[in-house]
């Protein structure tokens, strides 16, 4: 009867030791009165970016960011890094040489520099206006140009942010 | 003759000890027995180890995982007029926090598929009855739920959930 007794107690106090004998690799058996479950998630950083293929001078065009996932501090950074110009200018040429420049202006009329980022922390679009500088008479012909867009995931850095204020 | 009869006194004076002897002794220990008759509530709660919502994608609107608690070997709650009760609160308001601790994403538990938790936050609930109070058991198939469109940010996100085990007076509210 005593060792019966003792038994029963067991199962209502509890043994560890009892309860892992009986456990699976999904489940533990406890018998103490509270008990702490850890509940985890976690979310990769993702974003879609969409940058239109070609964009006519003195025309709008919308470069946007959807789904986007960011980490504290860090954000989807969009830049022009490149030209095919040389000296890395903002331009249009024909076979022949000729040249119309040109600057890109931001929705809020600021002009956009080389290698300065949009930032993107969440779901967002800029509107960037290619707008011609030369005024005067320009020769016919058929002027083209690229550009090169450069989309990185990085930490905002005051640096980023400085040069986004310039 | 003389001598056979001092053996036969002796003998049945043996016996008459011996047999008051064992008449006291067996006494207390039946009321003994008689008074430790009611036995403990026993019982055995499963929990689960953790719950994992793995890596959540956009792609999925709603993530869920099972949990599963399930209690066996109870027994004695009748007799002792106790209910066992399985109850779930969060620590952080059922809201996963990432390691900055400045977002947050909300989750739920359902004791079922539709079956949210109440406030009181019982998830499992058992008593015994007068003919059926050994050896029962309950198991309660729920499910924590997160919609990935409250995701605002990425992260690692953790909770705690506090399972406590009661025996509670069958009567209580």
């Amino acid at each position: 009867m005593k060792q019966m007794v003792s038994v029963l107690l067991l199962g209502c106090i509890g043994s560890s030791a009892l309860g892992n004998t009986m456990v699976n690799d999904m489940q533990k058996i406890y018998n103490q009165l509270s008990y702490g479950v850890p509940v985890s998630a976690s979310v990769s950083p993702s974003y879609v970016v969409t940058i239109p293929t070609e964009v006519r001078l003195d025309e709008t065009m919308v470069v946007s960011s959807a789904h986007v996932l960011t980490e504290d501090g860090k954000a989807v950074l969009v830049s022009i890094t490149r030209t095919n110009q040389a000296e890395q200018k903002f331009a249009v040429s024909t076979v022949d040489k000729e040249l119309i420049t040109y600057e890109i202006q931001r929705s809020d009329h600021s002009v956009l520099m080389l290698n300065t980022p949009l930032i993107f922390e969440q779901d967002g679009q800029e509107e960037l206006t290619f707008v011609r500088q030369e005024k005067d008479q320009i020769f016919a012909g058929d002027y083209r140009g690229s550009i090169t867009f450069t989309i990185a995931y990085d930490s905002i850095t005051k640096e980023v942010k400085g040069e986004v204020d310039k | 003759m003389k001598r056979i009869s001092s053996v036969l006194l002796l003998l049945f004076l043996t016996t008459s000890v011996l047999s008051n002897i064992d008449v006291k002794a067996e006494e207390p220990t039946l009321i003994s027995i008689e008074t430790n008759t009611i036995p403990q509530p026993t019982y055995r709660v499963t929990i689960p180890e953790k719950i994992a919502f793995g890596e959540l994608s956009q792609s999925i609107d709603v993530v869920s995982q099972p949990i599963c608690v399930s209690a066996s070997g109870i027994s004695h709650l009748y007799a002792n007029q106790k209910k066992l009760i399985v109850q779930v609160v969060s620590k952080q308001e059922f809201q996963l926090i990432d390691e900055t601790k400045k977002y947050n994403l909300p989750y739920a538990i359902y004791k079922n598929e539709t079956q949210g938790l109440l406030e009181d936050g019982i998830f499992l609930e058992i008593t015994g009855t007068k003919n059926m109070d050994e050896n029962l058991s309950m198991t309660v198939n729920g499910v924590a739920k997160l919609e990935t469109s409250k995701m605002k940010k990425a992260g690692v996100y953790s909770d705690t959930l506090i399972f406590t085990l009661s025996l509670q007076e069958v009567n209580a509210s």
